[in-house]
């Protein structure tokens, strides 16, 4: 009502049970109803899906109508009168759920929806009495042996929730109807089982299945809905920033659900979100700080000895070389509380700015070509606005593994009939369903963008009006495209000319168009070129600042954005304050009561091998991160691990990097954790504890904390809301953000007063640089050297079932159940050549001298001379075959074994 | 657009007209006729007429589209299937004409026919139905009837497109593509009164006036002809579509005209091959002839037809179900709003109609909406197909102006009920109408005054019930038909039927109560009012009225345990009367399971252990010795 006085939209009056309801015209009366907390019951109902009407229990009567309303389907009117529980209504809602009953079993002691149970509720209330009908109800039977999904098809009631969602929302279709009339029944195709359809494990249908029919396998611990408490919190697997309800008991996480209506994700999550938080269960769980001992073991101590031990070594390097022989590096699931102390921390009491997230490498190419084009790098609108872009363009993202929700903004817009165009190799999900695809030759995306903008400029689709008014450097960059040819281009990508023509005219046509790129692309030089490209093809087209543009890098964790933001960088400090601007600087100074002048920029992620090669680095804290299998060169960096003077590795797990540690210090989990993360699309939300951290973890920003009194600051945050109260006083785009607004709901930076309802979309009155600026587009593409041995191309990048480089997915059964041995995705022409079937196992060999042996998967999406290898598993690290000096393509050779 | 004469291309037929023909031969094709044999009488008819020289005096038609060398006409459904095949026969001789049709002909009667009718002149009597001259008793069946719909149907060859163009198909589009505008085609329609004739009797014209006020996001609209015609019992579409497929089609691009769709869908049944064949063959014709496709006649108005099978689901005959069904999902109604006006096929504006409103368009076109309207009953104008079934003496399709009674069409033109049995019902609008007792045989059949029966006119189906038909059996039947066609997309209907069938069959078993029938009652009122299509919400009209018309015979079912009509076999006992068996044998010849013993000329005596109530005993005794009780 309020929004609607705001916007100044006409609202509609009704009248509903005798109230005068105001309501939005083309809203229901269901939604209008529940505005003023009228509730009309449901059961096939879901605000995620469009209207289906099958349940009958939303019947209202509205006067003058022939007969009952599905208040769910029926548009609110001017003048319009209902009702919603007159007797004659009651009795309809009565008569259906005593007809549900009659087919459903009443195995409520032993289902797991029990408590959660719509069915149930609506029984009770409606004085369902089942003794004229001589029930006598199937069995349940049994649910079916997909590892995360039980599927007790005798308890359907056939709303087609599942049917829908699955099509609806996931555009996949594994479950529908079967037979007719009395026999219908919901399954999957054939009967066959769900791990044999083209199921993803999302579990969408378990969040909307109003009964018990479909639900998540069961807990071993086993507590009904009325005994668990629930936590909702943030997701801290990819940059989704999805709303999780964490449902625990005893202590333990028994199960992870959504909340429909609430969060960015609406009650939508993905396989590893809603299944894949057993991590915090696993027996591999270090509880206590280890301390590596005379006889080179790390052994369980105090929490005093691994302090001790820290002041003592670190200590020592800083009295040798000062604060710059230390270094940090932050993980992706660090909080933002985290990440700020840590950085504080080095900063402030080591006095170092060697400081760094872990996947800083893979955004430095993006950082700085967006910084340079718009004068800041962040995504620059939020996903909703997708649904109000005319087209969207995807360079290089395998969306729904990578992004698996905001896939779902993309895949709604796919089927609402957008054109969307994907520039990739592979054939994506999202490029099998979407009109464009361009499977452009792995690292020549460049190029396509290159004939896009010609194109585009050929055809005088370019937004003059903007382009004169917004940006600088157009004559330069028009004039690196005149010697473009559209159909080289294509020669190059290795694409037909006329698609790339027709997708840049269906680009450059649009209204508002939209650019979804993910890190993979953005590695090399020609990374950054790419990404100015995107920019550039951005404000060519006039897309940016209005809803329905923009440009969205995609991030690879929980808060990468929030470690940028916080500083977590070698030459920034919180809010991307560089530390050449002296105001800046001095006013951060002045808050942390401490000097900074003489800091020099320190060393990033991708120089701090070689500055420990080199002994310029010999004392390293590694917070939350995996740099054994994250950073590329995996024998290079497992080597400099070794060989660096003291390594500290806070974490829940011993993983390969803390394998190397002489001090690990045992972090709770994100289920244990507390404070906030920012997603990509800049929304802060808050992370809360379900449970108290296993054993003697602790949450990482207390331990920093510690460590930093140890070295003798005089903190002392009681609580996180106290770190984010610092935060707030020191980074102008999140000076409004507080923990009282939190807990209202996530907050959408730049947010600079305390009633600042936050910032959708970014630039739309004016560049952070004043006027944006183009690039002029470079030549060439990112090539794999010519290796006569080595004749395939390597791409790396997520699966859906694996986050990072898996250290909490390995260990969490609802995955690994799926998915649990990196392979080899082999297309099926060079499986040929190679005489490869599935299953075979091969070694996979670079020029760099790495081998990685793993398992080989044929499949239909990836094209001739290419070859993928995701990056989760130590068995196969993709990363050992990756040369950092080589800043092209990677070339490999595969072979059969035995 | 204005209404001004714009100058395209009038229809004419191609083959040059001929003289009217001194014989001409005209045999049922229809479904009915086909499934009697009239393939084979066409083809002795074919060879007989060679054989005698009749070829040279039969019209020339070896110049037809499809290049037959048709001797004889093969039409469609000429309307008294009790008497398939039909064969009519009109002969000039001497200047004046006869007209003539034979019933239940087989190929063995053709050689006669042809010697002393047509090469004799003197027709043979005792197979004759119907003449010009004296009454038949077959007379009465054509009578009363009008044919507006149905006006070609058994005249013409529908696999030739001449043959409708000579009997002035066509030329309603030609008249509203060259002079009237999409408006006045509405205001025509409208004024002719015509209601959709598949069952919920909607104002036709209103429902075009909706469509074309609404715009398409890319200018496609669809009209959609709804050929899924599914109640047991009835065949109007079925014959339209196999006797005149080019009047539906001519009536889809009217009515695609007038509310400027541009892509035409036909739903037909895939159970109806002979109606698809003559569909396919037609609209080929049609395309071939510049009357369907771009450019219709040299005009800008473009319209196409696509041909879409359904797979047998009841419940497609829902038109949001229907569409459902043609964009390749389960056949399952959606929640409506939006109509399919709005938002239908593919989310685009559409129209649907049946295929006996479409029929009868053209008539309209060409005749006008006066006429129309001038025929019929207050609200209900013009004619309406009625298919007559069950037990009834002449089963067969009969069109009439609405408004005559029930009486008028069952005992009228039906002739009554078979084997001189006692009228106990007529189930109206198939299973989701309702039976009539005979107390109500002189309504008229008008779409208000049925309803409040509660029963439908439905699409038109009549199936007539006599005293040997249980009235809960009855009801069952239909029930069970909806129970198994429901979607299952809403519990009323897929679990509310199957729960009233439960109790229906209690009551058949003999295991019913009182508070049953009450039970049922309420089920029934429930369903009605709770179910999300009309599938549902009138499966109970069969059952609701056989309790409103019937009750006691329900309540003779569960309180005296008795079965009136000897239809509930739980309810039934045979027995033999000692004192009148002769002793003959015969029952004992046709007992299935030798449940009856006995010596011949001493009485028989049955195993009550070993019956099952068959009747075969019952039917067989000639001395009334076998008692049903």
């Amino acid at each position: 009502m309020s929004a609607a006085q705001t916007t100044g939209v006409q609202t509609v009056t009704l009248t509903i049970n005798g109230q005068e309801v105001q309501a939005q015209p083309g809203q229901t009366i269901l939604e209008a109803a529940q505005a003023v907390g009228i509730d009309i019951p449901t059961l096939c109902y879901d605000p995620r899906l469009e209207p289906y009407g099958a349940c009958r229990m939303c019947l209202v009567e509205v006067e003058g109508a022939r007969g009952p309303m599905a208040a769910c389907g029926t548009a609110v009117r001017e003048g319009m009168k209902v009702e919603t529980h007159t007797e004659k209504i009651r009795r309809i809602r009565r008569f259906v759920l005593e007809l549900l009953l009659t087919n459903h079993p009443l195995d409520c002691p032993v289902c797991e929806a029990a408590g959660n149970c719509k069915l149930q509720d609506y029984a009770y209330e409606y004085l369902v009495d089942m003794v004229p009908w001589g029930w006598r109800g199937p069995l349940a039977g049994e649910p079916g042996d997909h590892p995360n999904i039980a599927h007790f098809g005798a308890r359907c009631i056939l709303c087609g929730r599942c049917v829908r969602i699955c099509r609806e929302v996931m555009s996949i279709g594994c479950w529908g109807y079967l037979n007719r009339g009395y026999d219908s029944e919901v399954d999957t195709p054939y009967r066959l089982p769900l791990q044999e359809v083209d199921c993803v494990s999302c579990g969408q249908c378990v969040s909307t299945c109003p009964v018990g029919a479909i639900v998540g396998q069961r807990s071993p611990l086993g507590a009904r809905a009325w005994q668990t408490e629930k936590t909702a919190t943030t997701c801290s697997y990819c940059a989704d920033g999805c709303r999780l309800v964490l449902h625990t008991y005893q202590g333990k996480v028994v199960k992870v659900a959504s909340d429909v209506g609430a969060g960015l994700n609406n009650g939508n999550l993905c396989v590893k979100g809603r299944f894949g938080m057993g991590y915090a269960d696993s027996p591999d769980r270090v509880t206590a700080p280890l301390v590596r001992n005379a006889k080179n073991e790390l052994e369980e101590g105090s929490w005093e000895d691994a302090f001790a031990r820290i002041k003592d070594r670190v200590g020592a390097v800083l009295n040798d070389k000062g604060g710059k022989g230390v270094a940090a590096i932050c993980g992706t699931h660090a909080t933002n509380e985290t990440a700020y102390l840590l950085q504080r921390f080095m900063r402030s009491v080591i006095g170092s700015n060697n400081i760094d997230a872990i996947d800083h490498g893979d955004q430095l190419a993006s950082e700085q070509a967006l910084t340079a084009a718009f004068g800041s790098c962040a995504a620059t609108n939020s996903r909703k606005d997708l649904s109000e872009a005319e087209a969207i363009l995807i360079v290089g993202a395998n969306l729904t593994e990578f992004d698996a929700v905001f896939a779902l903004d993309v895949i709604k817009a796919i089927r609402s009939g957008k054109p969307v165009i994907v520039i990739d190799p592979r054939t994506t999900e999202i490029a099998a369903k979407a009109r464009h695809h361009l499977a452009v030759k792995p690292g020549t995306a460049l190029a396509a963008l290159r004939g896009m903008m010609k194109h585009i400029l050929d055809l005088g689709l370019q937004d003059e009006e903007f382009i004169s008014q917004r940006t600088e450097g157009f004559a330069d960059f028009e004039k690196s495209l005149a010697a473009v040819d559209v159909a080289a281009e294509a020669d190059t990508c290795g694409v037909d000319a006329g698609a790339l023509r027709a997708a840049a005219e269906v680009f450059g046509r649009a209204g508002a168009a939209a650019i979804i790129y993910a890190p993979g692309t953005t590695r090399g030089d020609i990374g950054r070129a790419r990404v100015a490209a995107i920019a550039d093809l951005a404000l060519l087209t006039g897309n940016v600042g209005r809803p329905g543009t923009g440009v969205y890098p995609l991030l690879s964790g929980a808060n990468s954005q929030g470690l940028a933001d916080m500083g977590v960088r070698p030459d920034r400090l919180s809010g991307g304050v560089s530390l050449t601007d002296a105001d800046a600087v001095a006013k951060v100074e002045s808050a942390w009561g401490a000097s900074l002048a003489g800091l020099q920029s320190g060393i990033g992620i991708s120089d701090m091998v070689s500055a420990i090669e080199s002994g310029e680095i010999d004392a390293l804290y590694v917070l939350g991160a995996d740099p054994a299998l994250a950073l590329v060169d995996e024998k290079r960096v497992r080597k400099a691990l070794d060989k660096v003077g003291f390594l500290v590795v806070q974490d829940s797990f011993l993983s390969d990097t803390a394998q190397y540690a002489d001090v690990v210090l045992p972090a709770a989990v994100a289920a244990e954790d507390d404070g906030s993360f920012t997603n990509a699309e800049r929304f802060v939300q808050r992370v809360r504890p379900g449970i108290a951290p296993a054993g003697e973890s602790r949450q990482d920003w207390l331990i920093v904390q510690s460590l930093a009194k140890r070295f003798g600051a005089d903190w002392a945050y009681a609580r996180t809301a106290d770190v984010m109260s610092e935060i707030a006083g020191v980074t102008q785009a999140y000076s409004g953000v507080s923990y009282e607004r939190l807990e209202e709901g996530c907050v959408q930076w730049p947010c600079e007063e305390p009633d600042c309802a936050g910032t959708g979309i970014l630039h739309a009155n004016g560049f952070a640089r004043g006027k944006a600026a183009f690039t002029p587009v470079e030549e060439g593409v990112a090539t794999v050297r010519e290796h006569p041995e080595f004749p395939l191309a390597l791409l790396t990048g997520p699966v859906r079932e694996h986050h990072g480089t898996g250290v909490r997915t390995r260990r969490s059964a609802g995955v690994t159940n799926l998915v649990a041995e990196a392979v080899l995705q082999v297309s099926s022409e060079d499986a040929k050549t190679l005489g490869l079937a599935k299953g075979d196992r091969v070694a996979v060999s670079a020029p760099n001298g790495g081998v990685v042996e793993t398992t080989v998967h044929i499949t239909p999406s990836m094209p001739a001379g290419v070859v993928f290898l995701p990056g989760f598993s130590p068995e196969a690290p993709v990363t050992r075959l990756i040369d950092a000096e080589e800043a092209g393509l990677t070339a490999v050779r595969v072979q059969r074994l035995g | 657009m204005t209404t001004a004469q714009r100058t395209l291309i009038k229809p004419e037929p191609q083959r040059p007209r001929v003289t009217e023909p001194d014989v001409d031969i005209r045999i049922c094709l229809g479904t009915g006729g086909v499934a009697a044999g009239s393939r084979e009488v066409l083809q002795a008819f074919e060879e007989e007429v060679e054989r005698t020289g009749v070829l040279a005096l039969i019209r020339p038609r070896e110049d037809t589209c499809s290049g037959r060398s048709a001797a004889v006409t093969g039409t469609g459904c000429q309307g008294l299937c009790a008497m398939d095949p039909l064969v009519e026969i009109h002969l000039r001789r001497n200047g004046s004409k006869s007209k003539v049709t034979y019933g239940q002909v087989t190929p063995a009667m053709v050689p006669e026919i042809m010697s002393k009718h047509i090469l004799g002149g003197e027709p043979i009597e005792k197979w004759l139905v119907l003449t010009d001259e004296g009454p038949t008793e077959y007379n009465a069946f054509f009578d009363g009837q009008e044919k507006l719909t149905l006006r070609h149907v058994g005249i013409i060859d529908p696999e030739d497109i001449d043959d409708y163009l000579e009997a002035g198909g066509y030329q309603a589009l030609y008249k509203v593509l060259s002079t009237m505008t999409p408006a006045e085609v509405i205001d025509e329609i409208k004024r002719s009164g015509l209601r959709g004739r598949g069952g919920a009797g909607f104002p036709t014209g209103q429902k075009w006036e909706f469509a074309a006020g609404y715009n398409s996001p890319d200018g496609v609209k669809y009209f959609i002809c709804n050929g899924d015609e599914g109640d047991p019992g009835a065949f109007m579409d079925c014959s339209a579509l196999e006797g005149e497929p080019h009047a539906v089609f001519e009536g889809m691009a009217i009515g695609a005209y007038a509310i400027g769709a541009s892509v035409g869908y036909m739903y037909v049944r895939a159970e109806y091959p002979l109606a698809l064949r003559r569909i396919k063959i037609g609209l080929k014709a049609a395309e071939e002839r510049g009357l369907i496709g771009d450019n219709i006649m040299g005009s800008d108005f473009s319209f196409h037809i696509r041909l879409k099978e359904g797979a047998g689901a009841f419940v497609c005959g829902e038109e949001t179900a229907l569409m459902q069904s043609i964009e390749g999902e389960r056949g399952m109604p959606r929640l409506r709003p939006p109509f399919p006006a709005e938002s239908g096929l593919w989310e685009r504006p559409s129209n649907i109609n049946n295929v006996e409103t479409l029929a009868v368009v053209p008539w309209i076109i060409e005749n006008g909406a006066d006429a129309f309207a001038a025929r019929g009953y207050e609200r209900s104008k013009g004619t309406k197909v009625f298919a007559l079934a069950g037990k009834v003496n002449r089963t067969g399709l009969a069109e009439v102006p609405m408004g005559m009674t029930l009486r008028e069409v069952i005992f009228g033109i039906g002739g009554g009920v078979k084997n001189n049995k006692k009228f106990k019902a007529v189930q109206m609008g198939g299973p989701s109408g309702g039976c009539l007792p005979e107390s109500m045989l002189d309504l008229p059949v008008d779409y208000e005054t049925i309803n409040q029966t509660g029963a439908i006119v439905g699409s038109g189906g009549m199936i007539v019930i006599d005293e040997d038909n249980c009235i809960v059996d009855t009801a069952r039947y239909f029930l069970s038909f909806t129970q198994q066609e429901s979607c299952g997309k809403c519990p009323p209907c897929r679990i509310g039927t199957k729960r009233m069938l439960d109790v229906l069959n209690k009551i058949c078993d003999g295991k019913g109560t009182l508070a049953d029938i009450d039970f049922l009652e309420e089920m029934a009122a429930q369903v009605k009012v709770g179910s999300l299509c009309a599938l549902g919400g009138t499966a109970p009209n069969p059952v609701l009225t056989a309790l409103k018309y019937f009750r006691d015979e329900f309540e003779e079912h569960v309180v005296d345990k008795k079965c009136r009509a000897g239809i509930c076999t739980a309810l039934v006992r045979y027995s033999i009367d000692a004192e009148a068996c002769t002793g003959c044998r015969a029952c004992v010849r046709v007992c299935p399971t030798g449940a009856i013993t006995g010596e011949r000329k001493e009485p028989h005596v049955l195993n009550q252990e070993l019956c099952i109530k068959c009747g075969a005993c019952y039917e067989k005794c000639r001395f009334d010795a076998v008692r049903r009780s």
